[in-house]
Formats: structure tokens, sequence, C-alpha cells
């Protein structure tokens, strides 16, 4: 082995690899790793020295459409950047009935989101439809959203599925900044179609995520959710 | 779904040719990397997440990676599984630094079906001799001082965060860590 790193490079790259830095220094150490090789290879002995730790983590099965989004994205160069945000859950239970069930709900909730992921089109100025679909496991309750960024329509087309009594399922748009905005209740029993004010079209244009809370049917607006996040969707490109 | 038992060195083996042939862009080989590893990649980014769905996006970003970069892959360097946690560990404190926290920070959807983040159980663990050699050098710390760098790699959480959390000056913790650091290091040399 050739010489040993210094104290300065063994503790930067011991604090970079437990994790005890900012993002910013962070990203320094990243970039440090890719041009100094003293650092990079002190980094390389912190996490073989600490790995041991890793025997402590429990095991966890991811659900199986984890594997079906990367298979996707390593399929399709272009798919790459979207990272597309995949679903809440696909097991096969009930939408409301899992509601129904108390205090499960959420384990039962199922959504699936993505159906196709179009690459972005940076800056695209060209009107185009957003297409987003929150879907239940069961398939008793999809809602279908879609949006032209154009005329600024947004439709929400509900399919199956009632709500328990007293509740009422809300959409929302979940900002790039991670802010939630409420697009209103959703009328299971009927589509909707909305014309959208100019800030809200640019919020829901740079927005990629969609949820559905479940809220009591007096709940009026909102400033978040507050009740179960019970379906989740991602916008797609059309 | 469970692999095959293998030894300890026949799966590190294995798990090293799948690797290499993922580098080579194989894909079968990349499924057998995923299916042995991602459940244990899986908890490294819950744990330090503590939300399902970001670990599980962290999860498509770690593999998507090892795919770019499997043919980089060195194993005279690092184990493989040593370098696929690191990967998983990186994105995952990456993308709680990109949320703003210092440490973890549970979103609503996680108050009902929290995942269970207690230390597991020895049952069924497979623990290796890197991990007794590493528990025995952390059990020569002051045990405040272990359980903060424990703290660490489990959550990712910052120095600042670890001070706040064990009511001590930053001072006092970044010095407390840093020895630590240094006798680790000692502990373990070969």
């Amino acid at each position: 082995m050739s010489a040993a790193p210094d104290d300065d490079t063994e503790l930067a790259a011991a604090e970079y690899v437990l994790g005890l830095t900012s993002a910013d220094a962070r990203r320094a150490a990243q970039a440090r790793v890719r041009t100094d090789v003293a650092f990079s290879r002190a980094v390389d002995g912190w996490e073989q020295r600490l790995h041991g730790l890793t025997d402590e983590v429990a095991p966890v099965e991811p659900r199986a459409i984890v594997w079906t989004s990367i298979e996707h994205r390593v399929a399709s160069p272009t798919v790459v950047a979207m990272t597309p945000k995949i679903a809440k859950d696909d097991r096969r239970l009930g939408f409301w009935r899992g509601w129904a069930v108390g205090a499960s709900a959420l384990a039962a909730a199922s959504i699936a989101g993505v159906v196709v992921m179009m690459a972005a089109r940076a800056a695209a100025p060209a009107p185009h439809q957003m297409l987003a679909t929150l879907r239940t496991g069961d398939g008793a309750a999809d809602i279908v959203v879609a949006y032209n960024t154009g005329s600024r329509d947004l439709i929400l087309t509900p399919i199956g599925g009632m709500p328990p009594p007293g509740r009422m399922p809300h959409l929302w748009l979940k900002r790039k900044d991670g802010g939630m905005e409420e697009m209103g209740p959703i009328d299971m029993a009927h589509p909707r179609r909305a014309h959208l004010s100019q800030a809200m079209g640019a919020k829901t244009e740079g927005a990629l995520n969609l949820m559905v809370s479940l809220e009591s049917a007096d709940a009026g607006r909102l400033t978040r959710p507050t009740g179960p996040i019970v379906a989740r969707g991602t916008f797609a490109l059309v | 779904m469970p692999a095959a038992p293998l030894s300890p060195t026949a799966a590190r083996d294995a798990l090293s040719a799948d690797l290499a042939r993922t580098g080579d862009g194989d894909r079968a080989a990349f499924r057998s990397v995923y299916l042995a590893t991602s459940a244990k990649l899986f908890g490294v980014a819950l744990r330090i997440l503590g939300e399902r769905e970001a670990a599980e996006e962290v999860l498509q970003d770690v593999y998507v990676t090892v795919w770019r970069k499997a043919d980089r892959f060195d194993p005279a360097r690092a184990s493989p599984i040593t370098w696929l946690a690191a990967i998983a560990r990186n994105k995952a404190i990456d993308k709680l630094r990109a949320r703003g926290d210092a440490g973890r920070n549970r979103p609503i959807e996680e108050a009902e079906h929290a995942p269970d983040l207690a230390p597991p159980a020895d049952v069924g663990l497979e623990k290796s001799q890197d991990h007794a050699r590493l528990e025995h050098c952390l059990g020569e710390l002051e045990p405040k001082h272990a359980a903060a760098i424990r703290t660490a790699f489990f959550e990712g959480q910052t120095y600042e965060a670890l001070a706040a959390r064990d009511g001590v000056p930053l001072g006092t913790m970044k010095s407390w860590i840093r020895r630590s650091l240094a006798k680790l290091k000692a502990c373990l040399e070969p």
C-alpha cells in the first residue's frame, strides 16, 4: 500500500462516509473522490471499516414495482432523467375497503402510478397534455387526471369506487419545492372539468406528483392533507 | 425472495461475478444482483429515510447506478456488498439532505404504517467477522460516543443533529466523534 492518507484526509473521509456533514460538504467530498486518489482510497477504507454495521440492518423486501421501474429505466435511456415516481402499493387490496377496516387503512391503500413516462422536454413551450392515473390495487377506484397546458383545462375522471360515508377524497399536487397544493375535493360519482388560473396552471405544469387524501366530508378547503394518503400518481407527458 | 443458502465466500464470489457480467450489459446477471441484495439495500435506505416511498425512489436510483457503473466495480478494492451498500447509503443520505433534513423526518403517511426501525433480533441475521470486530472496537469507546457513531451510520444524522439530540455543544460532539474515529481506526488496523 502506498503512503497512508494524512489525518485530515482520513477524518474528512470518515465524516463523509458516516454522513455527518451538510449537503454542500457532501457534494465537495463527492467531487474530491473523483479527483483525489488519497481521499478516494481513504473513503474506501472507511466504507470497509464501517460496513460491518450494515449487518444490523434488517432486510426489507421492496415492492415488486421497484424492479419494474428499474427495468423500465435501464431499458429506455431517454426516461432515466425523470426518476419516475412509483406507486405507493401494488398489493391487491381494496381501496376504500382498507379505510373501512380501520387502523391499517394506509397499508391497504393501493395506488399505481406511472403509466408511461416520456422524456422531459426542457422548457417546451408548445402546449401539451399531461396525464396521470391514480389507480387502486383492485381496480375499484381509478382517478384519471388530464391537464392541457395550452387551454389550462383540468379534467378529472373518477372511475368506480365510492368513499365511505362521511368521507371525501381530495386531490393534491406535490409542488417541486415539496409543498402541497390542494386541487379540491373529488366527487367520485361525476367527472369534473376545471379551468385553472394562470398561477394554478403553472403549479400544475411544474408538478410531477399527485396524491389523494381521504378527508372528512365537511373538511372544506385545506392547506395540507389531514387524512391518510390513499392514492398517488405521477404526471406523464402525452 | 430467498436466495439459495451459500457460504459467505461463495455468495461474495457469485455476487462479484454477477456484477462483472452486469458491467457487460447482462440483464439476467443484473436481475440476480437485484434479487440477492435489494432487500438489504432497501433496509439500509429505509432506516436512513424512515419513509418507504423515498426509500424506494433511492433504491431505483441505486440500481440504475449499479447498471451503469458495474463495470467500475473492482473486487480487489471492495467486497461487492460493501460497494453496493455504500452506493445505497450515499444516495439515501443525499436524499435526506436534499429534503433539508439533518436527521430523519417522517412525513404524515408514516404515522400508521411506519416500518420497524428497531434494531433487529439476531435471529436469521448472518453476522460477519467484520461486524464482530467492529462491535468489539465500538465496545472500547465511551458508550455515548459509540452511540453517536451508530446513529450517524444508521440514520445519516449530521454533527449538528447529533449534538442537539444528545444535548451537548456542537464542538463537544465533534470532538467525541473525531476522537472515536481515530480510536476505531487504530483498533481495526489489521
